[in-house]
């Protein structure tokens, strides 16, 4: 419905749309010499105080526009505007009311078929806060916070180019929330903007609290385990996505950034890897993917070796494991289950716990409940030590999420360890590397990127070896083809680089 | 770099063709040379690389030719065409359950002694058909991301195993008569001859152009390392001991020992591998099967149809029974049927598209 040139008729639609709306508040006024020009203006109450009102730029413009005559003001409109930077002119009903919805402040002035939507302060939120979620040595601690808008601004703080983009897109039937992508315009690979915006557009939700929430919805392989994007809520990797030729997904209400597309050697990648020397960055990487292959396989193998192949171990070994498993009333699958099942408990358990608490119950229950289960003959103290460093390695994976599917697909490889021993690994394995293979994050596959193309699998061997600084001069796979150089030495042209 | 995944590179070909060859060529060919050809078993090995080089020219003629279209005939493709991809249907069911009867037998063997026989292969054979049903790019994929490992594993492995090998095992080469060697190295061909397969793989190929080279290098690579097994195999046990040993490559490894290590057993990694290559091999034989079947069917039987062949192939490899059997049927029927049947076909079929583009040619 297009904005009527008569304020009343205004007045009355916007009036009935927000009916019983207390929260709403609505205010009439006149300006001009004569206090003849009629005027709207309408605002969730909290996103503008009174004080702020009398002291922003509108305020005082309101209060330049009391001394004009109407045709002044009428000519002060139409070429200023109102003089206000980030003031959009709204031509329906629908933009006014959804302009309003997202925190601004609308304004109607009698004569123009128009209505000006002007920024506040907007919603409460927390603000910047530290990054705890992704915690690093170096680098910033700044995290995203609850508001879009400032998370933009962080990472426009670390990329200020003009070509850096944000779009933004209203998701949600009922809350619209808005979503932006941001990304560079000369890097991102082509389509690939187009292409998560047709994601978007494949569904009508109701409302959208999280940037999980509307990721979930679009990812390509629903049932896998494994999140086909990256979450994040450091700024400084965002902005590192961007450079690389990703798309960065932002919703409001949500301090968690979505990565797109992804893969997999990405949730293994630290922002400090590339802060710190490629010596040291190299061993973690090899560290992260050596816990992978533990948090997934460590149990089932001890299972198996236990249970199906003990002249696979050296003898010592198996004598070992022999006699701390004296006494124990369990079958070894048994035994390891319910170490397993006891490490879930202390962890959901830890993560409910509110504050400090948290923590302790993990520490604290994990060394009791292990000492005590060994002390009553229940469980032997190799258990203890599979489960504790499997443990352990789940949690070196950077990515929550992630290190989440690990732990799933450890219950699923036990299972199978206990069914049949190391064949059953081996199929678990091949069933995962095949799962693995055949997921896409936006259309790009996700175990090999670069596979098809000249350089091999997982992005080269550059994914696990980080290459010393000078010799990371391309970007990622999927930055676009004309922009791949991301350093060069001063007076070197691209073709030569490349 | 545009979004590529429904296409397979070159490389990725080449690792899978290799991967589909690696467990015929290292797990079973050692044994079955020595017991054919003896202390000749190399020349017949270099033999059937002739041959299959040969026969590798053929299909890369045939690529060239006909390329996409022999899948796509829908019945219409002549009866050449059509008793082409009969006969193609017939190698691929037969040697897929040659390959299922293997691996059960090296899983009970050295893995799982007490475990029914029914267990180990239907257990396989569901995770093979589950991959049989994903794009041909996935099992490529797969086969890029394994490839290398597997490579790098394989040669430390038979590194380890050079110490044990006695130069005096060695002795002069060909004792056998040359007809029994030609004899031998056309069995060993027979084994390359699914080489074949790689024409279902490369209608997926991002550059038609790709792939005589995939082609080349994975003949190249699969004779090397069934050479290096076969050396080192008669280097260590001498050759007449290979020849009455069951899968003599998972004995040889399972006599490293590497003292202070987790592992007293080496040959369970190389189990791993090779389960990996025989699944490789497994799940091309049931989708290609399937695409076969396609080739000729409506779109709406698919489905059905391919329930019935994945039952029926599970059955004859029940029915079979072992390597032993499934072997000898396949080497039966190929050594005097099917070979030959494919190659005057294959043949056929070039000459008939020369004259055609001759015709058009002359026409114009």
């Amino acid at each position: 419905m297009n904005i009527s040139a008569s304020i009343s008729e205004n007045i009355a639609e916007f009036e009935r749309r927000f009916d019983s709306c207390a929260d709403v508040k609505k205010n009439i006024f006149f300006l001009g010499k004569d206090f003849d020009i009629q005027c709207y203006i309408a605002h969730i109450e909290v996103t503008v105080s009174n004080v702020s009102l009398a002291d922003s730029v509108i305020g005082k413009m309101l209060t330049l526009l009391e001394g004009m005559s109407r045709r002044e003001i009428e000519k002060c409109l139409r070429n200023n505007g109102l003089g206000i930077a980030d003031v959009t002119v709204l031509k329906t009903m629908e933009e006014t009311v959804s302009g309003m919805l997202t925190g601004d402040l609308v304004f109607f002035i009698d004569g123009f078929a128009c209505a000006y939507k002007i920024p506040v302060k907007g919603y409460p939120g927390m603000g910047v806060t530290e990054n705890t979620a992704e915690p690093n040595v170096r680098g910033s601690k700044e995290g995203f916070s609850d508001s879009v808008k400032a998370n933009t601004s962080l990472i426009r703080k670390r990329v200020r180019s003009n070509k850096l983009k944000v779009k933004e897109i209203l998701e949600g039937v009922r809350s619209n929330t808005t979503v932006a992508l941001v990304y560079i315009e000369d890097i991102v690979a082509p389509n690939l903007v187009e292409r998560i915006e047709a994601y978007l557009e494949k569904y009508e939700i109701d409302g959208i609290f999280d940037s999980g929430m509307l990721i979930q919805l679009i990812e390509e392989s629903k049932y896998s385990p494994f999140p086909q994007y990256q979450a994040t809520q450091r700024p400084d990797r965002a902005a590192m996505a961007v450079l690389e030729g990703r798309v960065v997904l932002l919703v409001d209400n949500s301090p968690m950034a979505v990565l797109l597309p992804a893969n997999y050697h990405n949730f293994f990648v630290t922002t400090d890897d590339y802060f710190n020397r490629w010596e040291v960055a190299s061993m973690g990487r090899i560290i992260r993917y050596l816990a992978s292959i533990i948090a997934m396989f460590f149990p089932g193998l001890y299972l198996s070796i236990i249970q199906f192949h003990s002249q696979v171990v050296p003898t010592t070994l198996i004598l070992t494991f022999a006699s701390a498993r004296k006494g124990v009333p369990f079958t070894p699958f048994v035994e390891v289950l319910i170490m397993e099942v006891a490490f879930e408990l202390l962890r959901e358990a830890g993560i409910r716990i509110p504050g400090s608490l948290g923590k302790s119950i993990g520490i604290v229950g994990g060394l009791i409940v292990g000492q005590a289960a060994v002390d009553a003959g229940l469980v032997s103290p190799i258990v203890v030590i599979v489960v504790a460093l499997t443990a352990l390695a789940s949690f070196c994976v950077p990515n929550e999420e992630f290190g989440s599917a690990y732990r799933l697909i450890k219950f699923a490889i036990l299972f199978a360890a206990a069914f049949l021993g190391i064949y059953g690994v081996i199929l678990g394995m091949i069933l995962l590397i095949l799962h693995l293979c055949s997921l896409e994050s936006m259309g790009y596959p996700f175990l090999l990127v670069k596979g098809g193309d000249k350089s091999g699998w997982i992005s080269g061997m550059e994914s696990i070896f980080r290459k010393p600084s000078d010799k990371l001069t391309e970007r990622s796979i999927y930055a676009n083809e004309n922009e791949k150089i991301r350093l060069k030495k001063k007076g070197d042209s691209d073709a030569s680089k490349q | 770099m545009q979004a590529n995944s429904e296409k397979i590179s070159s490389k990725q070909l080449f690792y899978l063709l290799t991967l589909e060859l690696f467990c015929l060529i290292t797990l079973f060919l050692p044994e079955f040379l020595s017991n054919r050809l003896a202390q000749d078993a190399p020349v017949g090995l270099v033999l059937g690389f002739v041959f299959a080089c040969a026969f590798g020219f053929i299909l890369i003629l045939f690529w060239r030719k006909y390329s996409l279209s022999f899948l796509q005939n829908k019945g219409n493709g002549g009866i050449m065409m059509d008793a082409m991809v009969f006969l193609l249907f017939i190698q691929t069911v037969l040697i897929t359950v040659f390959v299922l009867n293997i691996t059960w037998e090296i899983v009970q063997m050295f893995l799982l002694p007490e475990v029914d026989r029914f267990v180990i292969l239907i257990v396989f054979y569901l995770v093979c058909v589950f991959a049989s049903s994903k794009k041909m790019e996935v099992r490529a994929r797969m086969a890029e991301f394994c490839g290398r490992f597997f490579a790098v594993l394989f040669i430390i492995l038979l590194a380890f195993s050079v110490k044990k090998i006695d130069l005096n095992q060695y002795e002069t080469l060909f004792m056998n008569s040359p007809v029994k060697l030609i004899s031998g190295g056309y069995e060993v061909f027979l084994l390359f001859e699914s080489l074949i397969f790689s024409l279902f793989a490369a209608t997926f190929l991002n550059k038609k152009t790709d792939y005589s080279n995939a082609l080349k290098k994975s003949l190249l690579c699969s004779v090397l390392f069934g050479l290096a097994m076969l050396l080192v195999l008669m280097g260590s046990f001498g050759v007449n001991y290979i020849g009455v040993m069951d899968y003599p490559a998972i004995r040889l490894l399972r006599n490293i020992t590497k003292g202070g290590g987790f592992l007293s057993r080496m040959d369970v990694l190389m189990i791993g591998v090779w389960l990996f290559s025989l699944f490789f091999f497994v799940s091309g034989g049931l989708q290609y099967a399937g695409m076969l079947l396609s080739s000729v069917l409506d779109d709406n039987t698919k489905k059905s149809v391919n329930i019935v062949l994945f039952t029926v192939i599970f059955l004859i490899a029940w029915i079979f029974g072992n390597m032993q059997n499934s072997y000898y049927i396949y080497r039966n029927y190929m050594y005097f049927i099917g070979t030959p049947l494919i190659l005057v076909v294959l043949i056929i079929l070039l000459l008939k598209k020369s004259k055609d583009t001759q015709g058009v040619n002359s026409d114009e």
